[in-house]
């Protein structure tokens, strides 16, 4: 009885999305999916990206394969605008680095692509910063010290227009300090070692990659062996006790982050584009995936379709609004 | 002072890189001044190093001092130290328009038909191998690439820039 | 410490394992041996098979893989003057002439052994260094980077011998070429003529590709013949003579791997650098040599192999420390690890001491077993330089583009070695150094970038430089380096007087 009436609904949810999908829908996927990555071998977007394939698998049918793909050049660029410019078939999808992807159509940069087009399928992670000191070097042992010295700090970070340098600025623009920045570290794991052995007074590291630099044996405040945490950007309470963003006042930073968001070649049909969807969604929150995720301290931080849509218009406008300061560090002087 | 007739396309050499670091120099102008500090620094000292070892070439005495001083040889001893083999300005010429034709066909159909190919035309005409040597050779290579880079390693081989963009 | 070396070779003992140290080894020879491709890509490409594996097994595989290309690398560095990875390049030196005078196999053997032998000491003096390691990374600041990179180019300018000023020109058209791209401290894009392709910067492989492999066989297409000239009557020489050269010559192979180690620490400098400082402190070392280097000098292939694959252990000291890749190779392990789980840094070394061991263990286990596999078929694979070059053109360039484009599936790069090529050629033709050019390639970005940093650090106080020991000592090895020439030049003219005084 029960299982005609479940065969029943079946039957019927198949005659449903029959009459509602075009026909190409019903056999999506029929060919393998490309999952582009737009960094070369070894960082953490091409591991998520690689982790993520099979589940994604899974999730689509099982039937074909998800490949991964390296396609780096021009700093991320070269890959979104490889996927802007695919058949809009669901054949490739890509997991973009915001707010990183939008500088170039923020700043009006000939992009080949544009983030407010590519057609979004969710958000897989996230992450929000902290302001670290070295815990034996540091001069300014607390948020204060630093708030008092405001133009005497030094920050190692990576080059004017990167992510984290554009983090810092609105930062610090906002809390009244005027930094002086040491650039050209390559990655935040370096200007993180920057930090530790000296070169700067402190910088912005995202959560996630602050825990690898706290010993696992005693997880208690006074185990951070080599970076301590200053300041928390977050409007909730802080994991590490330490002051927040929230608590001086300064909400809106809150958005400060980097947020890995997967899409697709813009156009791409309303049936395919919601089957990758909601793959996407379930290989994210499939708790084989999450635990993983925060195994490796990196917590997953799944946002559908719509949401994650919302979520790049939001980041958008936020930032446009900096347009200033992007624009001039991005620029040559030709 | 002139520069003898068989030191002549070492001269010529050194004039092009000249005439590249030139343009190296003036495009550096362009930037800010950290931008530019190290490039000019560079392409400063390269000018006065050019024209020493274009100095070097010459007959004169200063051009034998010169070789002598960092080289501690003299333009005669550089001379006999050079490779001997014989070169002519049409036989270079034939070569990079055979390398240059394989680079325009990869660009334009792809790896796998002009690995083949190449392999083929120069075994036969450049080498002089019968059909069947040359053919056996041009299929060893492209099954190599092919299983190797395509079923191994699972790249996709660049197939033209009509495919690539449009495929 | 000890019972995670002995979990180590526990884990490594299972005939399971010792059959995916072989497989990774093989793949690791192979992929080092075809230029374009090496290590990274190898690890890289291998990442997906390692998903139902422990992570310990995933590990044995890697470890076999990275351990065994440099020793890969080097043997088309001698027989086709392509470096098969970019360290590989100063082995071309005196392994290429060595290989055209009919003494292919003595330089394969001599590389081969210097690679397995440096491989156990960079892993020994890895596991010796534990305690200290975070000091050692420590060391190396902004200034300090400046002063090696410094060290470095001084040390072309010497290495050129007499064709020294060439070497100088060759160097600063490296510089340019380092400097085309991104530039991190400004994040400003230069000489890249609006081309998006140069927007990343002239990628050294391909630059390599095109400089060593492609104008070679220009080259070759132009003289006619075989790589080897007088192979037709000079026999194969024996490998063992090459086996025997690194144990007689020892000391180069001791001071080559500690150059390894050491640089190799050095997190963005890398085996390429060591390899070359490793070379040119030889030539140094030995101002009166029996065979001038550059000129098929078997000590000039034992020291930069020896550093090459020393470097697969320095390069962990900041991996393990923290978690910082010494290098591409490692960058992509340490992804292998936080795939299967493991967070990579100091938690890895606390948490996972049997895996580091079992690492250590797997990287000295391969670096011996890739050396005896090339020694088995060194004999066959000289040979090559016997082949006719109608043969050996076509195939190697059409093979040496496809891995020109495999790197980073781009068609640009393949333009890039084409270029390159040319530029390759006509140094051949005209007899400029060719390595200097990719050293400064390396180290002209890692000098401008120093410098930049180190004046944003001081506020502009140059002091810096020499306030501080590092970077006084390394001071003190550039002064040296730079006034060997002419003691050497005293040195050889003291040899020959005495020569003539006992005539």
């Amino acid at each position: 009885m029960i299982s005609k009436i479940t065969t029943g609904a079946i039957a019927l949810s198949t005659i449903a999305m029959v009459a509602s999908a075009p026909a190409q829908a019903m056999d999506f996927p029929k060919k393998n999916i490309t999952f582009l990555i737009a960094y070369g071998p070894g960082g953490g977007f091409d591991t998520i990206t690689r982790k993520l394939g099979p589940y994604l698998k899974k999730y689509l049918g099982g039937k074909v394969n998800i490949v991964a793909k390296n396609l780096p050049g021009g700093r991320g660029k070269k890959a979104a605008q490889f996927l802007a410019k695919r058949k809009p078939d669901g054949s490739h999808i890509l997991m973009f680095n915001m707010p990183g992807h939008a500088m170039p159509n923020i700043i009006g940069e000939k992009a080949g692509y544009d983030v407010r087009k590519i057609d979004w399928l969710g958000r897989v992670a996230q992450f929000r910063y902290i302001i670290v000191t070295s815990a034996k070097k540091g001069k300014y042992k607390t948020i204060q010290d630093v708030l008092k010295a405001k133009s005497q700090i030094k920050i190692p970070i990576t080059g004017p227009g990167t992510t984290g340098y554009l983090a810092s600025a609105i930062l610090w623009n906002a809390l009244g300090v005027q930094p002086k920045y040491i650039t050209g570290y390559k990655s935040s794991s370096r200007y993180a070692l920057g930090v530790i052995r000296g070169d700067g007074d402190l910088t912005i590291l995202a959560k996630g990659s602050f825990k690898k630099y706290v010993s696992s044996k005693k997880k208690k405040r006074a185990a951070f062996k080599d970076l301590k945490p200053i300041l928390e950007i977050t409007n909730g309470k802080s994991e590490f006790g330490v002051p927040t963003t929230g608590e001086m006042g300064q909400k809106d930073l809150a958005i400060l982050g980097g947020d890995r968001i997967v899409g697709t070649t813009p156009g791409t049909p309303k049936a395919i584009k919601d089957k990758l969807a909601d793959a996407l969604y379930k290989s994210v929150t499939d708790p084989e995936f999450v635990a993983w995720g925060n195994k490796v301290g990196r917590p997953v931080a799944p946002l559908n379709s719509a949401d994650a849509t919302k979520l790049v218009g939001q980041l958008y406008s936020y930032y446009v609004q900096y347009k200033d300061i992007l624009a001039a560090s991005n620029k040559k002087t030709r | 002072m002139r520069i003898p007739e068989h030191r002549r396309p070492s001269a010529y050499y050194i004039l092009i890189i000249l005439a590249v670091v030139i343009l190296f120099i003036v495009t550096s102008y362009q930037y800010k001044i950290t931008d530019r500090m190290f490039p000019l620094m560079v392409g400063y000292v390269a000018v006065p190093l050019l024209l020493l070892d274009l100095l070097a070439l010459t007959d004169s005495k200063i051009g034998e001092k010169i070789s002598v001083f960092f080289s501690a040889k003299t333009p005669k001893e550089v001379d006999e130290d050079a490779d001997p083999t014989k070169r002519t300005l049409g036989q270079e010429l034939l070569i990079f328009l055979w390398m240059g034709a394989l680079v325009l066909g990869i660009y334009l159909i792809g790896f796998l038909p002009c690995t083949p190919v190449f392999v083929y035309c120069w075994m036969k005409y450049r080498g002089g191998y019968s059909v069947k040597e040359s053919a056996y050779l041009a299929i060893g290579t492209i099954v190599f690439v092919y299983v190797l880079f395509e079923l191994i390693l699972q790249y996709e081989l660049y197939p033209g820039i009509f495919l690539y963009w449009y495929g | 410490m000890f019972e995670a070396l002995i979990e180590g070779i526990v884990n490594l003992s299972s005939p399971h394992s010792l059959m995916l140290l072989a497989a990774g080894s093989v793949v690791g020879l192979l992929f080092g041996a075809i230029p374009g491709l090496g290590g990274t890509t190898a690890v890289a490409l291998l990442i997906p098979l390692t998903f139902g594996m422990e992570p310990w097994q995933a590990i044995i595989l890697m470890g076999g893989v990275m351990a065994a290309t440099s020793t890969g690398g080097s043997i088309s560095a001698i027989l086709l003057n392509t470096p098969g990875i970019a360290p590989n390049a100063a082995t071309t030196f005196d392994g290429y002439p060595l290989a055209q005078q009919g003494k292919a196999g003595m330089a394969i053997g001599a590389g081969a052994t210097a690679s397995a032998l440096g491989g156990v000491i960079g892993v020994i003096s890895l596991v010796a260094v534990i305690p200290i390691m975070k000091a050692i990374v420590l060391l190396f600041t902004p200034p300090e980077f400046f002063m090696l990179a410094i060290f470095g180019l001084c040390a072309i300018a010497v290495s050129s011998g007499d064709r020294l000023l060439q070497g100088l020109i060759t160097a600063i058209i490296g510089l340019m070429v380092g400097f085309v791209g991104y530039y991190d401290v400004t994040s400003t894009v230069r000489y890249d003529f609006g081309i998006p392709l140069l927007e990343d910067g002239i990628k050294l492989v391909p630059a390599l590709i095109g400089l060593f492999a492609i104008s070679e066989m220009i080259n070759l297409a132009v003289k006619g013949g075989s790589i080897s000239e007088s192979a037709s009557d000079v026999e194969i020489s024996r490998i063992s003579d090459g086996v025997k050269s690194v144990f007689k010559n020892w000391s180069t192979m001791v001071v080559g791997s500690g150059y390894g180690t050491f640089i190799g620490a050095v997190p963005g400098v890398g085996g390429t650098v060591a390899a070359f400082l490793s070379y040119s402190t030889q030539a140094q070392r030995d101002p009166t040599p029996d065979i001038e280097y550059g000129k098929g000098n078997i000590k000039g292939v034992i020291a930069p192999e020896s550093a090459n694959n020393a470097k697969d252990g320095g390069s962990l000291i900041p991996t393990l420390a923290f978690g910082i890749p010494g290098s591409a190779e490692t960058a992509v392990f340490l992804g292998v690890l936080v795939l299967h789980g493991i967070e990579p840094g100091q938690k890895l070394l606390e948490d996972h001491q049997d895996l580091v061991f079992t690492l250590v263990v797997a990287l000295t286990v391969s670096a011996v077993f890739a050396t005896l596999v090339v020694l088995g078929l060194a004999k066959y694979m000289a040979l090559l330089t016997r082949i006719s070059v109608h043969m050996l053109i076509p195939t190697v360039t059409v093979i040496a583009l496809v891995g020109a484009f495999a790197l980073n599936t781009e068609i640009g790069d393949v333009v890039i070695a084409f270029i390159f090529a040319f530029i390759g050629y006509f140094m051949i033709r005209f007899n400029y150094p060719r390595v200097t050019f990719t050293i400064a390639i390396v180290l002209g970005s890692i000098t401008e970038l120093s410098f930049h940093q180190s004046m944003l650090i001081s506020d502009d106080d140059m002091s810096i430089f020499y306030t501080r020991g590092l970077s006084i000592f390394l001071l003190f090895l550039t002064i040296l380096s730079l006034a060997f020439p002419t003691f050497r030049r005293k040195m050889k003219e003291r040899k020959l007087a005495k020569e003539e005084a006992e005539q």
